[in-house]
């Protein structure tokens, strides 16, 4: 126990803020003040409104985008770009179309420098770990969007990573195979070291899968509460049914369903001052316009 | 005319056969009634295509214009793509370039070929610049849009696995813009050949073109058919044969996306 207070955190993510400017040079603050710990080995979820920086975070994690303040350290050593340790599993697959799937899976390595044979043998190992022995020779396209995304974190454990992220990596998945898809990556990290960190919008799939659940608000994007899930591992099918498993879910909605609540009926959009003198202030007009 | 459509009216054969019979029957007819100085009948123009061929008159101004095309287009396509390339990716490097292309786009450039001759003489410099001015234009549009078209996802995918930006230019950018860089090299081998004649006609003494010169102004009009007939076949078939080799290249991949 105390070695693990000592080592350093696989991710630690201190007062974090980014601020957008988008095309119309309006300025977007889509992080604010964010404080996240990830330890060794942790599953951790990220839910939260659409818009509140799942996606700003979890890049900028993995050094794809800058960050304006605080500090982001993966494994005791400050983000500067991506790095060898960490692998993303991106939510829209992104496979190259005119590889195969065992080339699509080699190129991290390829990037690395491994010879063609050993990133080809590496490959098809992890093929057969995600369940996609005998695949290596199709083309992404020929494969169901299940398999495309197996592919992905094929290609994502390829390089061995200490720290995997992944955004909304099931969302494109119909509702069955997602399930699948989520006691296999549970297997998967079982066997491995790894710490995730991994986006969702589904509320089941992010008590099913984590140690914690990180639920975000928006406007400005930060951490609203971290919801332990205390429930047993190894996590099975009978999880689902697990009382425990149904009250975290619905711990989980309550948090939620306030933001969706406040946030309903104002046009999305950074800017308030629009909302303040549309709505209310013409429908406290009218009255008075009337009684006159 | 693209080499896939040149390809495919060669491989679907009936109605291109029934619209070259057509032709040919109304050319031999009217050859033949109208007398006409400006229109020998086909079947002279044909037998004159077969003595040339034969005597080998050809052969020496085919090879002397093959070079300069090839020298030219071969200018054309490595020029152009790293101008393309370096458009594409960026926005400065476009700025600054962007106007020119345009203008090379649209201008009439065979008003450039008798300044060309002042330049650089009646050597083959002449042709290959005339070759190189009518065909990079379109070589540098098609890489730039193409490069710029990459897919921001597929960039970021190969960031976050360490893929450096010449390994981005090359194992992504370069992949996707394919189609464009082979419609590119279509056109520009299609005006590579037009500007080559068009020059050559200009010079009045050297390859093909000069066999158009000499022959039209000493009324061999069954010589000036067969070696037009000729030039058109060369162009149909340089197209074809770009044609062919995105085919070879792309040969592997399934279709569609
Ligand atoms: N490149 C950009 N330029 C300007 N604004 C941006 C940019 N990327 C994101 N934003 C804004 O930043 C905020 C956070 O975006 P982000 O994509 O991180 O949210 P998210 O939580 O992942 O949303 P979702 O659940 O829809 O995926 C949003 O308001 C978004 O409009
Ligand atoms: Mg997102």
């Amino acid at each position: 126990m105390t070695e693990q207070e000592t080592a350093p955190a696989a991710i630690s993510v201190r007062g974090v803020g980014k601020t957008y400017v988008d095309e119309r040079r309006r300025r977007v603050t889509a992080l604010q003040d964010v404080d996240l710990t990830v330890r060794p080995g942790e599953f951790v979820s990220i839910i939260g409104p659409s818009g509140c920086g799942k996606t700003t975070l979890l890049k900028m994690v993995d050094g794809l985008i800058p960050f304006d303040h605080g500090r982001i350290d993966v494994q005791g050593t400050p983000v500067r770009g991506p790095g060898p340790e960490r692998a993303v599993v991106f939510q829209s697959f992104a496979l190259l179309p005119w590889l195969t799937v065992v080339d699509n899976v080699a190129f991290g390595l390829k990037q690395r420098g491994v010879g063609r044979a050993e990133r080809t043998r590496t490959a098809r190992d992890l093929l057969a770990r995600v369940g996609l022995r005998g695949f290596g020779d199709h083309y992404p396209r020929q494969l169901s969007g299940g398999m495309q995304q197996r592919v992905g974190l094929a290609r994502a454990l390829a390089v061995n990573p200490s720290v995997l992220l992944m955004d909304e990596p099931f969302s494109a998945i119909d509702a069955q195979t997602r399930l699948l898809l989520q006691t296999d990556l549970l297997r998967i990290w079982d066997e491995t070291a790894m710490s995730v960190l991994f986006v969702t919008h589904a509320m089941d799939e992010a008590v099913f899968l984590s140690d914690r659940v990180v639920v975000m608000r928006p406007r400005p994007g930060t951490v609203h509460e971290v919801i332990d899930i205390d429930l047993p591992r190894p996590r099975t099918e009978r999880t689902r049914q697990d009382p425990r498993f149904v009250e975290l879910t619905g711990q989980v909605w309550d948090r939620l369903r306030g933001m969706i609540v406040a946030d309903g009926p104002k046009p999305d959009g950074p800017e308030s001052d629009a909302t303040a003198d549309g709505g209310p202030s013409a429908a406290s007009g009218q009255p008075a316009g009337a009684t006159a | 005319m693209t080499g896939r459509s040149v390809v495919r009216t060669v491989t679907r054969p009936a109605p291109f056969l029934l619209s070259l019979v057509l032709l040919a029957g109304v050319w031999e007819v009217v050859g033949r009634t109208a007398d006409l100085i400006t229109l020998p009948p086909l079947s002279d123009v044909l037998r004159q295509f077969g003595a040339m061929l034969a005597s080998g008159e050809l052969i020496d101004p085919l090879a002397d214009s093959l070079r300069s095309l090839g020298i030219g287009l071969a200018i054309s396509i490595v020029a152009g793509t790293v101008i393309g390339v370096a458009m594409g990716l960026s926005p400065a490097v476009d700025a600054a370039l962007d106007i020119y292309v345009k203008a090379g786009l649209a201008a009439p450039i065979i008003a450039f070929v008798p300044l060309f001759l002042l330049v650089f003489g009646i050597g083959s410099t002449t042709r290959i610049a005339t070759v190189v001015a009518f065909s990079i234009w379109v070589v540098i549009v098609n890489t730039a849009t193409g490069i710029r078209r990459s897919d921001p996802a597929l960039l970021e995918m190969a960031r976050s696995f360490g893929a450096s930006r010449s390994a981005q230019l090359r194992e992504i950018r370069l992949v996707e813009a394919s189609p464009y860089l082979l419609e590119g090299l279509r056109l520009g081998v299609a005006r590579g050949v037009k500007g080559l004649i068009n020059g050559e006609v200009l010079i009045a003494i050297v390859g093909l073109g000069g066999l158009v010169k000499r022959y039209g102004t000493v009324f061999s009009m069954d010589k000036l058919y067969a070696v037009i007939l000729f030039i058109v076949l060369l162009a149909l078939v340089s197209v074809a044969l770009v044609g062919l080799v995105g085919r070879l290249l792309f040969r592997h991949r399934p279709q569609g996306t």
